[in-house]
């Protein structure tokens, strides 16, 4: 309080320091006055009068001057504060060109690591924007089947509500109470029917999804839009509510549209989801398997991920010991295994999002990249701060003998460092609003809310102030400590020196650790995209279509197969097939099978393969290579032909050892057996981020069935291969109007070359490589700056001694030698310590490499090239300028 | 006219501050009450009485507020403020108590 007041008190009179002028100027003169008055009273002459009081009063402007001392004593550290400010500011002006360049590197440096916080802020920190956030809590993925989910939802007392999501999907919707006949994409998140209440969110207007909305006989099917979806697609037009539209064909209701800042629970994806709706609309949606999920009891498909509100008078471990016990008789119940694992419960007040894991260990090493680069840049900065110092040494000097307090010049010294960091400071976090954007989409591929909060706010000052202390601290303890005899002589001591070239060291030795990351990371990246996954990548192209209507299945049989035979006859098709489910397409399904006689090695648990559905021609098209037997042809293009399969080697070299498989018997998921007709080259399937197999060795089981033989996944949406002759891009037309030939309402979506499948899948990968690459240049061009600088002053305080030099006969190339030599020395020992840091820090980078080691000799051994040829292009200039030295110039020059 | 003593050192700020506790006075008026008080016997040059006046409101004891005087003249009256008043009591008790003291020691 006492503080504050004082605090305003002096910013007043700061301010007015006119005013306090006046106000005491009146003061006195009222004294004075009352003082005459008093006189006149006792009966002196009005002029004796006024003399006597002026007597009596004293020398007014001493009296002044002592006031005004008085008044500055209380606030000193403020109007010095300020006097400090405006002298840096004078500084600062004084050498615009190297404080821009200043604060830009400090923009850069303190925006990037800004920017990759408010990634890690979007994506991991933040709580969702429901109520009571903190009573939320994650599901175990074992509960995740629908039929446990609602058997919890009617047992578990702990929780005070349930609720489950499945997977954000595209659906087709045609608008049509708004006019519209084409169908369009529409992103949808179908969640059970509490998913709003229990979250405690309304709509904004309308209605949000009940309970009653989601059941089997629900009396009419309904969604609920995201405000972003409302405003951009029906123009934030409040009379949508009421209005229908048809999702897959289904004519579905919009009840209400949601508030914008709500998303649901689905961090990462969550922004673009479009509309909720029930999950019980996924019977209707003709969604074949995804249905089944529904109505089965398919206990063993864990698809949706279900969260819960803890009751008040619940701890999470009660809640967690109730939900195992409901678990584990429901499991026994029905005759299943029971997990030795205990039921996971975690909190959920931050949501959830597969983006979570997938990211971690990549925005780890991010950090730490841009973290490293941070202190290059300090480095770098507090160099120039040095250098700047020294020539200004001098007056340092002058002011220090002339009685000025060293704390007060380090505190100076502080404040310029410190402006310095916070104008970086701002325009840094300019360039965290854009490098945050940049790294979301360079990453995720998708939207997150990026918008900065209190944290990165707090962030960003804490790390610019933390930044302009560290380059600032340095040079003002070495400038405090300033030999007064030495330094008013004008020689520029050779301790400055020291720090510099330590400087440099630490830039060098950083910059090699950052170099050598960016060329491993790069490497990485290179690697992947050659890396052979047992399938064809280039003039293979891949799409969906999504038929609109709802059929029978013998008119989808039908309306699949005239595709086929549509694409197949199409110019510049030399063949195509169906790849339903699998090696790149959406739906990744796995499942037990079984080798009747058990041969090979028995297994205590049922082994597990990907199931892949394909037609004719299908190995053919996909370029993957049969070992033995024979594609999918015609034969296997007919529901009720004989069932056959094909497997992946690594099943025969497990299970049928010894044996040929061809002609041999497996049974599939469903219990029924198939006959091998092939064996197939092991493929790696790219799971849902990044290549999941092929940094090991153990390739994933694949089972491969004639698509038409399986009825359980004929769908609306059905994925096509096609390999083409032609450029792949050219074919999108042609086949668009192929499709729309057969089937009006159908639409091509997700069309693409494998090879860009692929390297879509590569983000983080990508990410990493082009960051570590920004970086690396970053500190390649700070240590350049930073030799630069240092040769520079050398130079110029040698000049006499290079004067001389040349005088006695030394010839230019000798100088250029003897500067290029102290520069190039320097880069010898950052080389050497970086090599050490490196290889100590590989660890932290090793698990996201592929195919490069980190201790690869060549990458190490071009990092330091790089560094000498950038060292050597850096020291030239100054170097040149020591050759050119005239003696006669030099010498006289003092 | 009693014979003046001259202040002991350091006693001035609490004295203003014991004058101003009954109500707001501007500087002439304090000079005065002085002198009332003591009847005379105090000797208060106006050289230090400003000077600590603004020393008191530059550490926040007194608030400053110009007002017009019962005479029509606009003068600056110091009232003081919470510090202020805590002020007054812990330089009364340090001089009570150093009173006492010396005190006991001239009585020995």
């Amino acid at each position: 309080m006492s503080f504050l007041h004082q605090l305003r008190y002096h910013l007043r009179g700061l301010f007015r320091r006119r005013n306090l002028e006046g106000e005491m100027s009146e003061e006195m003169r009222f004294h004075l006055n009352q003082r005459m008055a008093e006189n006149i009273a006792d009966g002196v002459a009005p002029q004796e009068a006024s003399d006597r009081a002026r007597r009596t009063f004293g020398g007014i402007e001493q009296i002044k001057e002592r006031c005004r001392d008085e008044h500055r004593r209380g606030f000193l550290w403020i109007e010095q504060g300020l006097q400090d400010i405006r002298f840096t500011v004078r500084q600062l002006a004084r050498a615009p060109g190297i404080t821009a360049t200043t604060v830009l590197i400090l923009a850069l440096g303190i925006g990037a690591n800004t920017a990759i916080f408010t990634v890690v802020n979007a994506l991991m920190l933040r709580t969702l924007p429901v109520r009571e956030p903190g009573q939320l809590v994650v599901l175990d993925g074992r509960s995740g089947s629908y039929s446990l989910f609602d058997h919890l939802r009617a047992e578990a007392k702990s929780l005070a509500g349930i609720f489950a999501v499945g997977h954000v999907a595209e659906r087709q919707m045609v608008a049509r109470d708004f006019g519209a006949k084409d169908t369009e994409p529409l992103i949808i998140q179908e969640v059970s029917g509490d998913f709003f209440s229990v979250l405690g969110r309304t709509a904004l207007f309308g209605r949000a999804l009940v309970g009653d909305d989601d059941r089997a006989g629900a009396p009419e099917p309904v969604v609920v839009l995201s405000y972003a979806y409302w405003h951009s697609r029906f123009t934030g037009d409040a009379a949508v509510v009421g209005k229908s539209v048809a999702i897959n064909g289904v004519p579905v209701t919009i009840v209400g549209v949601m508030p914008e800042d709500f998303f649901g629970v689905d961090v990462g994806i969550g922004r673009s989801i479009q509309a909720w709706c029930p999950l019980w609309l996924k019977t209707r949606f003709d969604d074949g398997l995804e249905a089944a999920r529904l109505t089965t009891n398919a206990a063993e498909s864990t698809w949706l991920s279900v969260i819960g509100r803890l009751r008040s008078d619940t701890s999470l471990e009660q809640a967690r010991a109730e939900l195992e016990t409901i678990e584990r008789h429901w499991l026994v119940a029905h005759g299943m295994r029971v997990s030795k694992r205990p039921f996971r419960l975690t909190p959920g007040e931050r949501g959830i999002s597969r983006l979570r894991g997938a990211f971690r260990r990549p925005i780890e090493v991010l950090r730490i990249i841009a973290g490293v680069a941070l202190v290059v840049v300090c480095a770098n900065v507090a160099g120039l701060i040095l250098a700047r110092g020294a020539s200004r040494q001098r007056e340092l000097a002058v002011r220090l003998a002339m009685g000025a307090g060293r704390w007060r010049l380090m505190r100076q010294l502080l404040t310029e460092s410190l402006m310095l960091a916070l104008l970086g400071g701002g325009l840094g976090l300019m360039v965290a609003t854009w490098g945050a954007r940049f790294l979301a989409h360079l990453m995720l591929g998708s939207a997150l809310d990026l918008s900065m909060d209190f944290r990165v706010f707090g962030f960003a000052a804490l790390i610019a102030i933390g930044t302009g202390l560290l380059c600032g601290l340095l040079p003002a303890l070495r400038f405090s400590r300033l030999d007064l005899v030495t330094a008013t002589k004008g020689d520029s001591g050779g301790s400055t020196q020291r720090i510099n070239r330590a400087l440099v060291v630490l830039q060098v030795t950083l910059s090699f650790v950052l170099l050598a990351g960016a060329a491993l990371f790069i490497r990485t990246l290179q690697n992947w995209r050659s890396h052979d996954y047992g399938f064809a990548r280039e003039q293979v192209v891949q799409f969906a279509v999504n038929t609109g209507r709802v059929r029978p299945d013998a008119a989808k049989v039908e309306l699949h197969r005239q595709l086929l035979v549509e694409f197949e006859g199409l110019p510049g098709v030399e063949s195509a097939t169906i790849s339903q489910g699998g090696l790149l397409g959406r739906v990744n399904t796995g499942g037990d099978f079984k080798i009747p006689g058990e041969l090979g090695s028995p297994d205590a648990k049922k082994p597990s393969a990907a199931y892949l559905h394909g037609a004719r021609r299908y190995f053919e098209t996909k370029g993957i290579h049969l070992v033995a037997g024979r594609d999918f042809d015609q034969r296997d293009d007919q529901p009720n032909s004989p069932r056959v399969g094909v497997i992946s080697e690594s099943i025969a070299r497990q299970y049928l050892v010894g044996v040929n498989p061809l002609g041999h018997l497996l049974l599939a998921q469903d219990g029924k057996p198939v006959e091998i007709v092939g064996v197939a080259r092991d493929v790696d399937l790219p799971g849902d981020f990044r290549p999941a197999a092929g940094a090991d060795n153990s390739k994933t089981h694949v089972i491969y069935l004639p698509y038409f033989q399986q009825p359980g996944i004929w769908d609306a949406r059905i994925e096509f291969v096609v390999r083409t002759s032609i450029n792949p891009r050219a074919l999108v037309s042609t086949l668009r109007a192929a499709i729309r030939r057969i089937d009006g309402e159908a639409d091509v979506t997700d069309l693409g070359t494998v090879a860009d499948l692929l390297d879509g899948r590569l983000h983080s990968e990508r990410a990493i490589a082009q960051l570590a690459g920004f970086f690396g240049s970053l500190a390649l061009t700070l240590c350049g700056i930073g030799l630069y600088g240092l040769l520079a002053f050398t130079v110029a305080r040698r000049t006499r001694e290079i004067g001389v030099r040349i005088a006695l006969g030394a010839e230019a190339r000798n100088v250029v030698a003897l500067i290029l030599r102290q520069g190039l020395w320097l880069v010898v020992v950052g080389c050497v310590l970086g090599t050490i840091a490196a290889l100590s820090l590989r660890s932290v980078i090793e698990h996201l490499l592929y195919g490069v080691s980190a201790k690869d000799p060549v990458i190490l051994g071009s990092v330091a090239l790089v560094l000498f040829t950038g060292a050597t292009l850096a020291a030239w200039l100054p170097a040149r300028r020591a050759a050119k030295v005239d003696p006669m110039v030099a010498l006289r020059a003092e | 006219m009693a014979e003046k003593t001259e202040l002991v050192r350091g006693t001035l700020d609490m004295l203003v501050l014991r004058v101003l506790y009954r109500g707001k006075l501007h500087g002439w008026g304090i000079n005065q009450k002085l002198q009332q008080i003591s009847k005379n016997a105090l000797h208060v040059e106006e050289g230090s009485l400003y000077p600590a006046l603004y020393r008191m409101e530059s550490k926040g004891w007194l608030k400053p507020e110009w007002r017009v005087t019962e005479n029509g003249q606009r003068a600056k009256y110091y009232s003081l403020t919470r510090t202020g008043r805590k002020q007054l009591e812990a330089e009364k008790e340090s001089w009570d108590r150093m009173a006492s003291i010396i005190a006991l020691v001239m009585e020995s």
